[in-house]
């Protein structure tokens, strides 16, 4: 026998990890790994029903016609209509299962006429995204939401459903074989008219003429990264916003774009023609610095836009000289990497005063992922900044003596003042990463943490706060973005995973990956969880959000940007 | 399923102290180093779209819209920036395009009012924030909708000041409420839908005419492509690695011979289309670049690369001479190019491998100012080598890769500790002598104070084979924080190779005690209770570091031998594979598995095991001992004598081998030999049984 020797107490290298796992083993070691394994397989045999559902042209091989499985009964479809506003029609199919099996053939000639996959129309597309595996008595069961895009007369209908299906347990040598599918209901959505017009994206027109387009921003982070020295952090992350202002009083709204350190940050002149002139240089805010977000608003009251913006080193306060020149005012050396910047006038003395929100503890740590002690209630974070406005651009730190310094420890990334118990002052939402989010009402200018009362916390990684009147009751409503993870999803449930956990915590951890939420203001300082899951909760990895009615209804909608890191090797961690 | 299954279940319930659970933050720079090689996370998803239906749900219709990006989208901000009534989208992306402006031509547009509101300056702010704004078709104020007006929101976004309602059909006449903040409440009628209103506070609405820019008249302009990359600046130069190459005549040559003079490092192989034009371009302006006292060292990577292998690779040296290049030139060895890959991994964070053509600017004093990914032009280096001895002030531009100002001078940061940690990166990748030159190049009598410092050294000691060096370093850092529980397990590591697990053993249960899922210490003391014997204590140890670490190789292995010792084959045979999976090219493991298969019988396997052993670590004499071992078992005893041979000649002599080599002579009728054996076994060990045994057969 071998002894192994240690050499290093602490090897540092770390050898990467591979995909494959000894299926023969004598006993499963890891749930968590066999639930990669499982769903390594399923998603296979999901690709394999995608393609053949689209590609389906000749006949089904001799072993595949005799399979039956079973399904729902696709006779007894009934139809409901949404209302989605006048041009756009979105119906809600709804099926009952079927007690008799079907052929695997005739249910994929089903699949494709209710999808709309007839003809030839190459640009139809199918996705299935497993978000929970489990293994129950000798099979598999899986579930995952089906994405799909088929062509009626020309006429593009889009589909969505949630999808559970059985499997037989996949083994060595075999893929798991579909043993029954079950689409209860089916969401399909497409335009009332053929040549209706939806989105369209036009940067190339509006920004084309500028090098800073051309140069600088249409080139991502996956590629800036290798031009600019770590040290100057080009935030690979990526964490870099956008406000809009007039900041040349034509009543034409401007663009200013933050930017990664050793980029300038941007402002772009809106002209008349629609198109934008980069005027960065000559209004003097072209920071090098690493900037996160801005906001142009009127800081001295004297009718023109100034702009506030956060960068690694400070936050810095400049003033317009109301034809779009900008002079620096104020600098807050130990406000560093601000997140989400937002104003109000908290203690109603008639100017604009500042929350500034600090995600990581080292605030000049750019770029890298923290550590959260502990991850589902973190309490390493940084500490946010009140600004009070003291006139003529002058700010003084009111944090503690607002009562904004109470468990001001959190990694907060977005907050947004409303008004939420119609008492005429501005109250304030905190949406943090790794824990809960803070809901903090005004009372006379200092605030009252009333996040557990409200029942608002929304535990999990909050990346954006929005508000707004969803359900039209008079009450403004929360929308926070979140992640939604597949294979959170697929591991948190699992027994194994940190089998010490408490119940508590596991829960915690479940609705953590459970995506955006959706809480209804009751009118009494109280929030309801009622988001749906699998709809507006469902965004992937979230992050902001803009509320606004888009097809002009009477009903504000939810836009969502959503993604973390892109990289060539498109096979995810 | 890397973050879900590896990182997040490590995670303490309590706070922690810093110095304490390397484990969990190991996996969350695990999590770091996979981004860092390429790998995506959460990526190329689509943004969605949920529609409102009418206050009783939403449905994702992005897709429908063409509104559904798979960018890695960031910040949202609402506008309605043509003017036409309905809202558009300004989006932020981490990709390409950084920022997109997203127009909204549903066909509905005069169904919405829109309007701004301006405070008096005086009791309320003049941007107005903090105002709800109420509107409703005149008469109905059931129907009413409420907006407030906001300076940022969503993340990171400010979106317009003009609030905007959409009003569900075209209303003819609209009341609109305005509770200004600190300021009062007014209602005005008479509002019109189609319209844009400017609000002030107490006087009245006015109406303004919408600027509708004809988007569609304006073309795209058409801007040259050609993108010329100017290279990575480095804000703090670091000095450049040291590089033995080959000269044409296959001697050996160093980097450290040009002290002095700047040099142009460039890697190129003959195959590479941009590498030759460069060279062309290189060879055209060779006395220019002469001129300024400088030079270009032309590094040939034919054959070590993983690209092109099909193309025949050109005569490296014929090619130099045809472009008529006449600076410096060698051929690179594949060290270089790993000491290139952890040099750009420092200063970019991402670990990628080498692209070619790639150049490395090195000034007079030996240290990296620039590097160039791709090829480079001519006109660039010239403006950079004289840029290498301007003024920090002038560098300040060459920086950043576009012009602007910066809020804090980036060149005045801490240097030290970077470079601490430059050559710890260098240590831990296999470059031990090159880490130690590093940091004497920069700090020649600098003496390691922080604790940190202390422990990179003692690593760095420890990769050299200097112990006893290496054992002072880990007691000073271990003095300056007595809870380090790094430097504690690598201070008792060094002690267990001593085989004082005396002294080892109270250094891993402190750490254990500063942190209980400390791997390193729940290893070695793991090894420690399996030396005497305490199996299950280390059975329970290794578990629960494997737990924690499912990609720890380490444990894997002796979690692998434990099992063995224990007799549960099955057990050590998924852990042994499992560790060979993790660390393919560490012997350990795979002789560890060998050993088991054949105490399960499993022959083939096993020499297969050895075999393999012996080919990539051929001065390891274990897998020979083996070998021989099986040989005898399968009956090719003149296979098995030339195994024990081998080795002895290695130096592992023992009673074993020597008898071993008696039982394979004896089985062909050597006696001679066989007997010649025997003695040498017996005079290592007179009382060895085996030998005894074969003896007493006699």
């Amino acid at each position: 026998m071998i002894g192994a020797l240690l050499f290093s107490g602490c090897s540092e290298k770390q050898e990467s990890s591979p995909s494959e796992v000894d299926a023969t083993a004598s006993k499963e070691f890891s749930t968590t790994e066999q639930a990669e394994v499982w769903s390594a397989a399923v998603k296979e045999q999901l690709s394999e029903l995608a393609y053949t559902l689209l590609e389906l042209t000749e006949p089904l091989s001799k072993e595949d016609s005799s399979k039956t499985i079973t399904t729902i009964d696709f006779q007894s479809k009934e139809e409901k209509e949404r209302n989605a506003g006048p041009s756009i029609l979105v119906r809600d199919l709804s099926y009952s299962f079927s007690k008799t099996p079907m052929g695997l053939g005739d249910f994929f000639k089903e699949m494709r006429s209710t999808l709309h996959f007839e003809g030839e129309s190459k640009e139809s597309h199918l996705k299935f995204k497993v978000y929970r595996v489990q293994s129950d008595a000798g099979t598999l069961k899986t579930r995952q939401l089906l994405t799909a895009s088929g062509f009626r007369e020309g006429k593009n209908i889009r589909s969505q459903a949630v999808v559970e299906v059985v499997w037989t347990r996949p083994t060595d040598n075999e893929l798991p074989e579909l043993l029954s599918f079950s689409m209860p209901n089916l969401m399909q959505s497409e335009f009332r008219e053929k040549d209706t017009q939806g989105f369209e994206d036009v940067t190339p027109i509006v920004l084309g003429g500028n090098d800073s387009w051309n140069q600088q921003l249409k080139l991502g982070m996956n590629h800036w990264v290798r031009q600019i020295d770590e040290v100057i952090k080009p935030d690979f992350l990526g964490y870099h916003g956008v406000a809009l202002g007039d900041v040349d009083g034509d009543g034409l709204e401007d663009l200013h774009l933050c930017q990664p350190g050793g980029l300038p940050n941007l402002l772009f002149r809106q002209e008349k023609d629609g198109t934008m002139t980069d005027i960065s240089a000559v209004a003097g805010i072209d920071w090098l610095d690493n900037s996160t977000a801005a906001l142009l608003i009127d800081l001295d009251n004297d009718g023109d836009k100034d702009l506030a913006v956060a960068t690694r080193a400070a936050f810095l306060i400049l003033e317009n000289d109301g034809a779009a020149r900008f002079t620096l005012r104020s600098k807050f050396k130990g406000i560093e990497s601000g997140y989400s910047p937002t104003a109000s006038d908290y203690d109603l003395d008639g100017d604009l005063d500042l929350l500034i929100l600090r995600y990581n503890a080292n605030s000049r740590e750019v770029g890298d992922f923290p550590t959260p002690h502990p991850f589902h209630n973190a309490r390493n974070g940084g500490a946010n900044v009140l600004l009070k406005n003291e006139g003529q651009l002058r700010f003084s730190d009111v944090t503690q003596e607002s009562g904004l310094g109470k468990e001001n420890f959190r990694f907060s990334f977005a907050a947004a003042w409303e008004d939420y118990d119609n008492d005429g002052d501005s109250d304030l939402y905190i949406a943090n990463d790794f824990g809960p989010n803070q809901l903090l009402r005004n009372d006379g200018g200092k605030f009252i943490d009333t996040s557990v009362e409200s029942l608002s916390q929304d535990w999990g990684f909050g990346m954006s706060a929005s508000w707004g009147d969803l359900d039209r009751d008079g009450n403004m409503d929360l929308y926070v973005s979140s992640m939604f993870s597949g294979a959170g999803n697929l591991v948190i449930p699992q027994g194994n995973f940190n089998p010490s956990m408490p119940k508590q915590t596991r829960q915690r951890y479940l609705k953590m990956v459970r995506g955006n939420s959706l809480m209804r203001n009751n009118g009494s300082g109280r929030f309801t969880d009622i988001t749906s899951p699998m709809d507006e909760g469902y965004a992937g990895w979230a992050w902001g959000a803009g509320l606004g009615d888009f097809n002009n209804d009477g009903w504000e909608d939810i836009y969502v940007a959503n993604g973390y890191i892109s990289q060539p090797k498109k096979d995810d961690l | 399923m890397f973050f879900w299954g590896r990182v997040a279940p490590q995670s303490p319930e309590e706070e922690l102290t810093p110095s304490a659970k390397p484990g969990y933050i190991r996996n969350f720079r695990n999590l770091n180093l996979r981004i860092s090689e390429g790998n995506s996370f959460s990526g190329y998803e689509r943004n969605p779209f949920f529609i409102n239906l009418g206050g009783k749900g939403f449905a994702n219709i992005a897709g429908l819209l063409g509104a559904d990006f798979d960018d890695d989208g960031r910040a949202v901000a609402t506008s309605d920036w043509d003017h036409d009534g309905d809202l558009d989208l300004w989006i932020t992306n981490r990709t390409s395009p950084r920022i997109r402006l997203v127009r909204n031509n549903l066909p509905e547009h005069d169904e919405s009012v829109t309007v701004r509101l301006i405070g008096n300056g005086t009791t309320t702010n003049r941007d107005a924030i903090g105002a709800r704004v109420s509107i409703w078709p005149e008469g109905r104020p059931e129907l009413r909708q409420i907006r407030t007006v906001r300076a940022g929101e969503g993340f990171l976004a400010q979106s317009s000041s003009w609030v905007h309602f959409g009003l569900g059909e075209a209303e003819k006449n609209l009341s609109v409420q305005v509770e200004w903040p600190a300021g009062g409440t007014e209602t005005l009628d008479g509002l019109k839908a189609g319209k844009r209103y400017l609000i002030n506070q107490f006087k009245g609405a006015k109406e303004i005419r919408a600027n509708s820019p004809s988007v569609d008249d304006i073309s795209i302009p058409k801007i040259d492509e050609v993108r010329q990359e100017k290279g990575l600046w480095l804000a703090n130069r670091l000095p450049f690695p040291k590089l033995i190459y080959s000269n044409e005549k296959g001697g050996r040559q160093s980097t450290r011979e040009f002290s002095g003079i700047p040099v142009l490092v460039n890697l190129w192989a003959s195959w590479c289309e941009d590498c030759l034009q460069e060279m062309s371009e290189f060879s055209e302006n060779q006395e220019k670049i002469r001129g300024l006292g400088a030079t270009i060292l032309a590094l040939n990577v034919d054959g070590l690369t993983t690209d092109n292998q099909e193309t025949e690779a050109l005569d490296g040296w014929a090619e130099l001479s045809r472009l008529g290049y006449q600076l410096e030139s060698g051929k690179a060895r594949p060290e270089n190019l790993g000491k290139m890959e952890i040099l750009l991994e420092f200063l970019t964070s991402r670990r990628q491998p080498l692209s070619i053509p790639t150049s490395f600017l090195v000034d007079s004093k030996g240290a990296v100012a620039a590097i160039y990914q791709g090829i480079v032009s001519s006109e660039q280096i010239i403006s950079d080598l004289a840029l290498l001895k301007a003024r920090s002030q002038d560098q300040l531009s060459r920086l950043s890769p576009r012009p602007g100002r910066w809020f804090e001078n980036p060149l005045a940061q801490d240097s030290k500790t970077r470079l601490g940690d430059y050559s710890t990166l260098f240590a831990r990748n296999g470059f031990p002598a090159e880490a130690e030159y590093l940091l004497q190049l920069a700090n020649p009598s600098e003496k390691a104070t922080t604790p940190q410092e202390l422990y990179n050294r003692a690593k760095i000691a420890t990769a050299q084979g200097k112990i006893e060096e290496a054992k002072e370093l880990y007691q000073a850092a271990i003095r300056a924080n007595p809870e380090y529980g790094q430097a504690l397990t690598g201070l008792g590591a060094l002690f267990l190779t001593e085989k004082r697990s005396d002294l080892a053993q109270p250094l891993f249960e402190k750490a254990l005690a500063v942190d209980p899922n400390h791997a390193a210490a729940l290893i070695n003391l793991a090894m420690i209770d399996q030396s005497r014997g305490r199996k299950e204590s280390a059975l329970e140890k290794l578990t629960r570091v494997i737990k924690l670490n499912p990609d720890y190789g380490a444990a894997r292995l002796n979690l692998g031998s434990l099992y063995a010792s224990m007799g549960e084959f099955p057990d050590a045979i998924v852990q042994l594979k499992k560790a060979i999976l993790l660390n393919p090219k560490q012997p350990a493991a795979r002789l560890t598995l060998a050993a088991v298969y054949a105490d399960t019988k499993q022959w083939e396997r096993s020499r297969d095991l050895y075999l393999s052993v012996a080919q990539s670590h051929p001065k390891l004499y274990q897998s020979f001992l083996g070998l021989g071992s099986i040989y005898e078992r399968q009956g090719q005893y003149l296979d098995a004598v030339t195994a024990y041979q081998k080795v002895i000649t290695m130096g592992g002599r023992s009673a074993r081998v020597y008898t071993g080599i008696a039982r394979a002579y004896l089985a062909l009728g050597q006696k001679k030999e066989a007997n010649r054996a025997l003695e040498a076994a017996l005079k290592i060990n007179p009382n060895y049984p085996a030998a005894l045994k074969i003896l007493r057969a006699q």
